[in-house]
């Protein structure tokens, strides 16, 4: 069997014992070989992840009903006697403001890290955008920000746009750029915006809204979400 | 076993709800599983869902037809070599020569890809022309064979469909490294 009929065979599924290990050795002899396969296989793993990313949001969706079977309960219990005890003391609802005040944080600037010195490259729009969202000017980062999706369209514009309303204050507006925007494809936001939207309903004292983009982020196996996990924790 | 030829059975015929019980089912235990090794819990789901989802594509290549050991033997082989894989790309450096995963026992080969070039991959692939994401589509991900392929797109030849899907390659190579400029 020629190269090319081994690879074909592998991507087809059909390759038989001897033919993987034919194409084990030669990609363990052959080094141009290998860097043709090797391109192959990104393009394989590429259009995998494309594809499978409904998938993978179905499962996500799965483990939101299925984790409530099993610890949801304990959760309950415990809260209620937690709640039941603390009434005694003082009859009070979670206090939101203060919830969103010790969770919300800027998101960090990893897109143009602002460079000091001498040797700051020239002025550009992204540049100063961040420039203004790392001191904490984010009235003006937002509107730059905002520009700068118009013309580039990209998602960082839009998302640290958002990330500024919300630092303003301007939650609602916030909240729906955040929600018109279609998050699904890169799913590099998936998280955190789910994060960003919870925490803003939170500001707004909307329970139910709140939990329900907080528990998408509890879900996530991101590192956010313990402290979703914890926010749930005391709403609940 | 029978009733794992069942869902299998299922699963061929793209019944979802079949693989919804298989990732339940088997979650509990991959983690528990998955913990043995040096990777994060974080990074245990990300690896689960895409056991499942391999063998799901597995299954739909036909791979499968006549299962040897039980389905969850075969689910936790793909398992381990993605773990083993995502353990490895944790200690090495993505610069590091090409390195290419092997697995005889699923008779798989994977890559471990960089976030930061596996975005540049999917920019450069979606701005490929229809026809070509088309061809690799088929070809790549849903495992036609080229004749089924030549069949299906109405190629006059084999020959015809080869060079446009060899063009197809080199074009996306050339859109990848104009980006890494």
């Amino acid at each position: 069997m020629n190269k090319e009929e081994l690879i074909a065979h592998y991507f087809n599924g059909q390759i038989s014992k001897e033919g993987f290990l034919q194409l084990k050795t030669l990609l363990e002899e052959d080094n141009a070989f290998k860097k043709d396969f090797y391109a192959q296989l990104e393009v394989q793993q590429t259009i995998g992840q494309e594809k499978n990313a409904p998938l993978k949001e179905r499962f996500n969706q799965l483990n939101q009903k299925s984790i409530p079977k099993t610890k949801w309960y304990l959760y309950a219990a415990a809260i209620t006697i937690l709640i039941v005890i603390g009434s005694f003391f003082y009859n009070s609802q979670p206090d939101y403001q203060d919830l969103y005040a010790n969770n919300f944080e800027a998101y960090p600037n990893v897109i143009a890290p602002t460079v000091r010195g001498p040797e700051a490259p020239k002025e550009s729009k992204v540049a100063l955008a961040f420039q203004y969202y790392d001191n904490e000017n984010y009235a003006k980062a937002a509107e730059l920000f905002k520009t700068l999706y118009k013309e580039t369209g990209e998602d960082y514009a839009f998302f640290y746009q958002s990330v500024s309303l919300m630092a303003v204050g301007k939650t609602s507006k916030a909240i729906t750029t955040l929600e018109q925007h279609n998050w699904n494809e890169p799913k590099d936001y998936q998280t955190i915006t789910q994060w960003y939207v919870g925490l803003g309903y939170l500001k707004l004292e909307n329970k139910e809204k709140a939990k329900l983009h907080l528990k998408n982020v509890k879900v996530s196996g991101k590192p956010l979400a313990k402290q979703a996990k914890e926010i749930l924790q005391k709403i609940e | 076993m029978i009733e794992d030829q069942y869902l299998i059975k299922q699963l061929k015929q793209k019944d979802l709800k079949a693989l919804d019980k298989v990732y339940l089912t088997y979650k509990e235990e991959f983690f528990l599983f998955a913990k043995g090794f040096s990777i994060s819990e974080e990074d245990i789901e990300d690896v689960y869902q895409e056991t499942v989802i391999s063998f799901y594509e597995n299954i739909q290549k036909g791979k499968l037809n006549q299962l040897t050991s039980s389905l969850k033997t075969y689910l936790f082989a793909i398992g381990k070599f993605k773990i083993y894989k995502q353990a490895k790309k944790n200690k090495v450096s993505y610069e590091d020569e090409l390195v290419i995963h092997a697995d005889e026992e699923i008779q798989t080969f994977e890559i471990a890809l960089s976030n930061e070039r596996q975005k540049v991959l999917k920019k450069a692939f979606n701005s490929l022309g229809k026809k070509c994401k088309k061809v690799l589509e088929l070809f790549f991900y849903e495992g036609l064979t080229l004749d089924e392929i030549q069949n299906y797109l109405k190629y006059s030849s084999k020959d015809v469909l080869k060079s446009q899907k060899s063009r197809c390659l080199k074009h996306l190579k050339e859109l990848v490294e104009k980006r890494y400029e």
